[in-house]
């Protein structure tokens, strides 16, 4: 079915283009550079926080639906709409435990949200992965698909 | 090359044609490279496509072997047994994979899957692959391997792809890092990716052929074309990350149908090039033969009416056309004009004459053929009146030029006025004069006139008009103060009874009017009996002035001869005309012409010098007197004395040696004026002869008054003389007289022996006649003289 290739190449191609034009034309939200309470990492950071840190927790801000493309391993599901100072608690008893935050990239604000959330919620050692699943699969690093 | 035998016609053709020529050449080379850019454009996009596809499907199989490496590794089983370094269990885990759905089902086909270390040393490899990798992983995968130690840090967990070859096969690599987020180790999952690729014909529908760089095919689609077809190719080469070529992939397509599509388009293309061509063919034809070739066509069609009948000159030519062919028709049509101007006034003065302002000989001879064919065309009949005038020249000559032309001006007045033509000036185009009818009048020359009248068919009223005519004229002139009075003669001819064609038309109308004035009436309507002299002296009248160019004028002599011894005295020259074709012809028939036309002057000048040569030589003449006749006209000549001398002395003649005979009537016509005359001539020495006495009314008493020397008794006396006695008696009586007046006689027409001897006893001196010798030339007349 070459035809039906070709057709499909040709639909991506205008929607890309379409997109491009849509971007141009509405600036779209990106993430803050910086969420003070936070610290930011990147893929690279993370893996190294992760060898150094051994009590981790990493937080897939993301909704379900997302997170069935594909996570980090060990990252643990809590949707930024989930996310409150009782849903953290079960999930992170003590305040002081290194916790990492990530969405889909830097035009997801649902980590944003999340860490937001924590640090209002008093937790202290707070980590941000700004250009989440994005970065990490772009620099082909692995993830879990179930 | 000459161009300017070829037509402008033939010209554009060719260079149409030639353009023609060079699309249809452009259209056939333009094909072919359509044809190699189709082909060129084929092959990329085929090109394009297989890329497309290849990555497509090595990207499905690094991901899936991506999978298979983080699922095998994220077992329970795995981990625990990663964590205790238990390599038994490891290489049984690892050997349990070659037995999952996707390898079964053949999604994949795994070739090996080994455990390294972190230091990408190998732990375990599985014993169920097909490929031997332990030890020989830098031979293998040299790339691989050093992009993989090259690695530090966070870097060293993200997953490598590589294509590598083994055995002479391709093999595709995927490390994936064991471990989690913090690094333990690397699952090298190694599958073949010709199994995925070969899948690529069945999506492309075109046959596919994977082959090492060695060109080893590895894979070939059932459907490969033969070379035969020319089929058309398009490679794409796989290489490893450090640009080693490690596999290429073909497709090819049947050239064929696309063969054929190129041609069909070919024909297409061709076709409507050529309907195009046509098209600015035939639309520059019609737009070239608009604007240049139909008005050059008119141009030079003009131009050949105008050669054929120039009174069409200075029509205006309308053309279309470009700008050129405007302003070339523009100067054509000045220069027309100017010429259809300057034609007409030329026509005009050739066809009018100047003086009288009538049409002229030319117009006359014009208008004549037109009535002929007018007649020829509609049978309408017409009279030619052919007038001469009696008496112009006697104005002329006394009165002068000035005169004689306003009288021939008030004459061609009068004329028109009678016939009622006086609006007709000048005929010059022939429409006009179809229109107005051919009745003119014409001045032929001098004082002829002629008048063309139609209208009329019937004797009597062309006699009506010829008396109107001669009424009119009898009227006298008032020229200068001068009261003149003119005569005319009229010749009549009517067409068609009196001729056919203009020729004998106008000689018969000649003919009437020479009848009309020998019979001294006004006017003569030809007919046939009119007498053939009348013609004869019209042709005579012609030839004679080129008698004495032509040697046609002889003389011959006639001897006179004293009665008393025999003696020859003296000769007379009579004048013959050898014609060419009536033969010899009288002094009496041709003189009167000679007189009438006033030629006689140059016959006179001639027959003088002619007898005083003859006679000069006085060894063949005895030294003899010669008579020379003179006609009244010569009498009327003040220039005769000195014309004689002159002769005279070219001659070295004594004058004695001449005798000029004269008739009474030459004298008596103008008595005073001749006395004159003669007394010169007998002062300078010369004898005169009274020629033809007893004939005319003059006397010997008035002969006594002239300087005369002799006379001579007609011949109608002498012929007599034997018979009749009274002309004995006045024969006689004159010789008495003229004895006593001192006169010598001379009888002429002495014919037998009887007469002589009359005469003798009469007492005559000289006698001349057929008896003693006829006129003969000076040859014979000096053999006779020898032999006396």
């Amino acid at each position: 079915m070459p035809e039906l290739k070709t057709h499909f190449i040709y639909m991506i191609l205008i929607y890309a283009l379409f997109n491009f034009n849509h971007a141009a034309a509405e600036e779209p939200i990106l993430a803050p550079e910086l969420i003070s309470g936070t610290t930011r990492v990147s893929a690279e950071g993370l893996i190294e926080l992760a060898e150094k840190t051994p009590g981790l927790l990493i937080i897939d801000a993301r909704i379900r639906s997302d997170r069935l493309q594909g996570y980090i391993e060990s990252s643990i599901s809590l949707p930024d709409v989930e996310t409150d100072c009782d849903s953290l608690a079960k999930i992170i008893p003590e305040k002081n435990t290194p916790v990492l935050f990530y969405c889909n990239g830097v035009k997801c604000g649902r980590s944003v949200n999340s860490s937001k959330i924590a640090i209002a919620c008093g937790y202290k050692n707070l980590y941000w992965f700004r250009g989440g699943f994005e970065e990490w699969q772009e620099k082909k690093f692995p993830f879990i698909k179930s | 090359m000459n161009l300017s035998v070829f037509s402008i016609r033939t010209i554009l053709g060719f260079i149409i044609g030639m353009m023609g020529l060079l699309a249809f050449g452009l259209a056939l080379l333009s094909g072919s490279v359509h044809r190699d850019l189709v082909f060129d454009s084929q092959r990329s996009m085929m090109h394009e496509l297989l890329r497309i596809e290849v990555m497509e499907r090595l990207g499905d199989l690094e991901e899936i072997s991506q999978s298979l490496g983080i699922a095998l590794q994220s077992t329970s089983a795995f981990k625990s047994a990663l964590a205790s370094n238990d390599d038994e269990v490891l290489l049984k885990l690892l050997n349990n994979q070659f037995h999952q759905y996707f390898v079964t089902a053949d999604v994949i086909k795994l070739e090996q899957l080994v455990l390294l270390d972190k230091n990408i040393s190998t732990i375990v490899e599985s014993s169920e692959g097909s490929v031997h990798f332990s030890g020989q992983e830098q031979a293998i995968c040299p790339d691989l391997y050093q992009r993989a130690g090259r690695r530090t840090g966070a870097d060293r967990m993200s997953i490598l792809h590589e294509l590598c070859q083994y055995q002479g096969r391709p093999i595709q690599v995927a490390m994936v890092p064991v471990g989690g987020l913090i690094l333990k180790g690397y699952l090298l999952v190694i599958t073949d990716p010709t199994h995925v690729l070969a899948d690529i014909d069945t999506s492309l529908a075109m046959p596919l052929r994977i082959m090492l760089p060695d060109n080893t095919i590895v894979y070939q689609s059932s459907a490969w074309p033969d070379d035969n077809n020319s089929p058309l190719f398009s490679d794409y080469e796989i290489k490893t990350s450090s640009g080693v070529p490690v596999v290429l992939i073909r497709t090819a397509q049947n050239t064929g149908v696309l063969t054929e599509l190129l041609q069909q388009a070919r024909v297409e293309v061709m076709m409507i090039s050529g309907f195009v061509t046509l098209l600015i063919v035939v639309l520059s034809a019609f737009i070239l033969r608009s604007t240049m070739i139909v008005p050059l066509n008119k141009l030079t069609g003009k131009l050949r009416v105008l050669h054929e009948n120039r009174s069409n000159m200075g029509e205006k030519l309308e053309v279309t056309g470009t700008r050129e062919i405007h302003e070339i028709t523009d100067g054509f049509n000045d220069m027309s004009q100017e010429l259809g101007k300057l034609y007409q006034s030329l026509e005009r003065l050739a066809y009018t004459d100047t003086l009288t302002k009538l049409p002229n000989r030319n117009q006359f001879q014009k208008s004549l053929e037109m009535s002929i064919k007018h007649y020829q065309e509609n049978g309408k009949p017409f009279v030619l009146f052919l007038i001469d005038l009696d008496r112009f020249k006697g104005v002329n000559d006394t009165l002068g030029h000035h005169v004689g032309d306003e009288l021939l001006k008030a004459v061609s007045l009068r004329l028109q006025h009678t016939l009622r033509i006086e609006d007709i000036v000048t005929r010059v185009d022939e429409e006009s004069v179809s229109k107005m009818g051919n009745d003119m009048v014409a001045r032929l020359g001098g004082d002829e006139f002629s008048a063309i009248l139609t209208d009329i068919d019937n004797e009597e009223d062309v006699i009506a008009v010829a008396e109107k005519l001669v009424k009119a004229m009898e009227q006298p002139f008032v020229v200068k103060e001068h009261l003149l009075t003119i005569g005319l003669s009229i010749g009549i001819v009517m067409y068609p009874e009196h001729g056919k064609d203009m020729h004998t038309l106008v000689s018969h109308a000649d003919v009437a009017m020479y009848n009309a004035k020998s019979q001294s009436s006004r006017y003569s309507i030809y007919n046939s009996s009119l007498n053939r002299n009348t013609l004869l002296n019209l042709k005579l009248e012609q030839d004679l002035f080129s008698s004495i160019k032509n040697n046609e004028l002889v003389l011959h002599y006639q001897s006179k001869v004293e009665v008393a011894t025999g003696d020859v005295v003296g000769a007379e020259a009579l004048l013959r005309w050898h014609h060419p074709e009536a033969g010899m012809i009288p002094p009496d028939d041709f003189i009167p012409i000679a007189e009438y036309t006033g030629f006689i002057q140059p016959i006179t000048e001639w027959v003088l010098d002619k007898a005083l040569e003859d006679f000069s030589k006085g060894s063949v003449t005895n030294g003899i007197p010669v008579s020379v006749n003179l006609s009244a006209l010569n009498l009327r000549d003040e220039r005769l004395p000195s014309i004689i001398g002159k002769a005279l002395k070219k001659w070295s003649m004594p004058p004695e040696l001449l005798v000029l005979e004269l008739t009474e009537s030459t004298i008596m016509s103008d008595p005073e004026f001749s006395v004159s005359i003669l007394m010169k001539l007998d002062a300078m020495g010369i004898s005169l002869s009274i020629d033809d006495f007893g004939t005319g009314h003059s006397s010997l008493a008035y002969v006594k008054q002239l300087p005369v020397d002799e006379i001579k008794i007609d011949k109608s006396f002498v012929k007599n003389i034997t018979k009749d006695s009274n002309d004995a008696a006045v024969v006689h009586a004159v010789m008495v007289l003229a004895n006593h007046l001192n006169l010598s006689v001379v009888a002429e027409g002495v014919e037998d022996a009887e007469t002589l001897e009359m005469l003798r006893r009469l007492g005559c001196d000289v006698a001349q006649g057929y008896y003693f010798s006829k006129p003969v030339p000076l040859e014979q007349f000096q053999q006779w003289l020898k032999a006396v």
